[in-house]
């Protein structure tokens, strides 16, 4: 898809809309999912180093890379 | 609300693939349910084990909705229940922006800044070091290991409680032994209540009331994502600080609380980092009275304690198989913690503390006095002796070091007792191994509980000559460096 990067792809600040997870990883996949990281949700990147730090609706999640390289978004 | 807005929003309906399905697997089950029929088979699209196994124990007809469900699966190329979480989720995204605006409010700038300045690793350390500073240092050791202790065993037990037990002691029973086991250096109520009550409870009390305030403050999520990638060379992830913090407070209760942690090769690291190289509040409160006179003592066993934690995570990282960790967390904003809970929690977890640690220690007692009485700990101490001449250490202090076999914080006092005698290599170098050495009685019950005996057997066969070994090179490099005070 068009403009279709991983969250690992944006810089901090950034606003996007979550395409899909791309995650072969069944429990992974499972936990964002409760957490709220759905397709269609908008995304603020606040923070890229120690950990990634993303907010979606009011939730602020950490995460490390690996995770953040399942997220995919398309930038707004 | 208008009759055809109840129909819109309240007929939610799922793709017709999905519904298709549902009618197919509702008109399988004929057992009665708690709940709704279209729910069981919505939960047995998403293949719910709870679920999956209460359907195949109540319905004859399983293999025909076994049947659907993987019929259905085929037509998506994602997993039914990310596909029915994401159909659901646009419907709620669709309802709540008809009906919610965000304001931009402007009067949460302060907990907007501290929120990201507790995240970012410019600020974030220096704010770390700042809590450990002056929570677990200046509260936990000053306060709760100093100026309570001081007061608790000073001006009570010493005072009042000790030489009454003695007198009421020697007065009433004839029997030497029997004196010795309630009273006297070593007895159940003048060693054994004493320490429970004069040293560990004023310790342990101001931990876990630092520890309660700063979980329900929403900081402990911050220091995960900042420590997380250190925690990954050792084979653990940022979640593992919840159990490594509460460590600092209470090993056995940090063994119990690792269970959390997410896969077995976590756990297992977890628990030997926590039995080798994290000292309970006990054990830190002693060693900071011991070698608080001395900077660079301090600073040595510091350093050493850490360098051992990172060294022998990152080799067993390596050596362990298993998946790597992942981290993710939810991060809630910082609160002001309410006053309340901190007490109900700090309380809880003290009562547990209590009945699952003071019976120990008296049981610890006993153990001493029938190891006495018997000569088995003369025996003992005889062949430990040429250990800590190795070490550089005093014969004498092999007393400590048995009696920290059952409890750290028991041996690390039994040296607090000797050190006038000693040099500061010499309390360097014990203070090290001693932090290091077997974990206590209590500790290893709950490793053997949570990891099972062969890990725990695993585990213990490694840091006892491990403690040794670092302490033994530890006192060849203080000395040949000429570091000797």
């Amino acid at each position: 898809m068009d403009g279709e990067r991983n969250l690992a792809e944006l810089k901090v600040g950034d606003e996007a809309v979550i395409g899909r997870i791309n995650t072969t990883d069944d429990k992974i996949l499972k936990k964002l999912m409760a957490l709220g990281v759905l397709p269609g949700m908008k995304l603020v990147l606040l923070q890229k180093f120690p950990s990634y730090v993303i907010k979606v609706g009011n939730t602020r999640i950490a995460a490390d890379d690996s995770i953040a390289r399942s997220i995919v978004v398309v930038k707004k | 609300m208008l009759k055809s807005e109840r129909l819109e929003y309240g007929a939610f309906k799922y793709d017709d693939r999905i519904e298709k399905a549902i009618k197919e697997i509702e008109s399988n089950l004929k057992s009665s349910y708690n709940v709704s029929k279209r729910t069981i088979a919505l939960l047995l699209l998403q293949e719910d084990s709870e679920i999956q196994e209460m359907v195949r124990m109540r319905e004859s007809s399983f293999s025909q909705i076994s049947e659907i469900v993987k019929k259905t699966k085929m037509l998506f190329t994602e997993p039914l229940y990310y596909v029915i979480t994401v159909q659901r989720q646009k419907k709620v995204d669709e309802i709540v922006s008809k009906v919610v605006y965000t304001r931009r409010d402007s009067k949460n700038r302060l907990s907007n800044w501290l929120d990201k300045i507790t995240v970012q690793p410019l600020t974030g350390i220096p704010i770390l070091l700042l809590v450990l500073y002056f929570g677990l240092y200046k509260f936990v050791g000053q306060f709760g290991a100093g100026t309570l202790v001081d007061f608790i065993e000073g001006n009570i037990f010493d005072t009042y409680v000790n030489p009454w037990v003695d007198r009421m002691v020697t007065t009433y029973i004839s029997s030497e032994p029997i004196q010795e086991l309630l009273a006297k250096e070593y007895g159940i109520i003048t060693l054994g209540l004493r320490y429970a009550l004069a040293i560990i409870l004023p310790i342990v009390g101001t931990f876990f009331l630092m520890f309660s305030i700063i979980e329900d403050s929403g900081y402990l999520p911050r220091l995960a994502l900042l420590i997380d990638r250190v925690f990954k060379a050792i084979g653990l992830n940022g979640r593992a600080v919840i159990p490594m913090v509460l460590g600092f407070g209470c090993d056995t209760m940090a063994t119990l609380v690792s269970r959390t942690l997410e896969t077995r090769r976590e756990r297992i690291l977890a628990t030997l980092l926590l039995s080798l190289a994290i000292p309970c509040s006990a054990q830190l409160g002693v060693v900071l009275a011991m070698l608080s006179g001395n900077t660079a003592a301090l600073l040595i066993w510091a350093l050493c304690v850490l360098l051992v934690f990172l060294l022998v995570g990152f080799l067993a990282a390596r050596l362990l198989p298993g998946e790597r960790p992942v981290f993710y967390m939810e991060v809630p904003p910082l609160r002001l913690p309410r006053l309340g809970n901190i007490i109900e929690k700090t309380l809880s977890r003290m009562q547990w503390y209590f009945l699952e640690i003071v019976p120990i220690f008296i049981i610890a007692s006993v153990l001493i006095w029938i190891g006495r009485m018997t000569g088995i700990f003369d025996a003992i101490i005889r062949l430990a002796e040429p250990l800590m001449v190795a070490l550089g250490l005093p014969p004498e202090t092999a007393e400590a070091f048995l009696f920290g076999f059952f409890r750290r914080d028991y041996g690390a006092a039994g040296l607090y007792d000797m050190k006038g005698s000693l040099t500061w290599t010499q309390l360097t170098v014990a203070s090290v191994t001693l932090t290091l050495f077997l974990p206590c009685i209590a500790q290893v019950s709950v490793m053997l509980k949570e990891r099972g005996l062969m890990t725990t057997a695993a585990i213990l066969a490694f840091i006892f000559p491990f403690a040794f070994l670092v302490g033994y090179v530890l006192n060849l490099i203080l000395n040949v460096t000429g570091v000797v005070w």
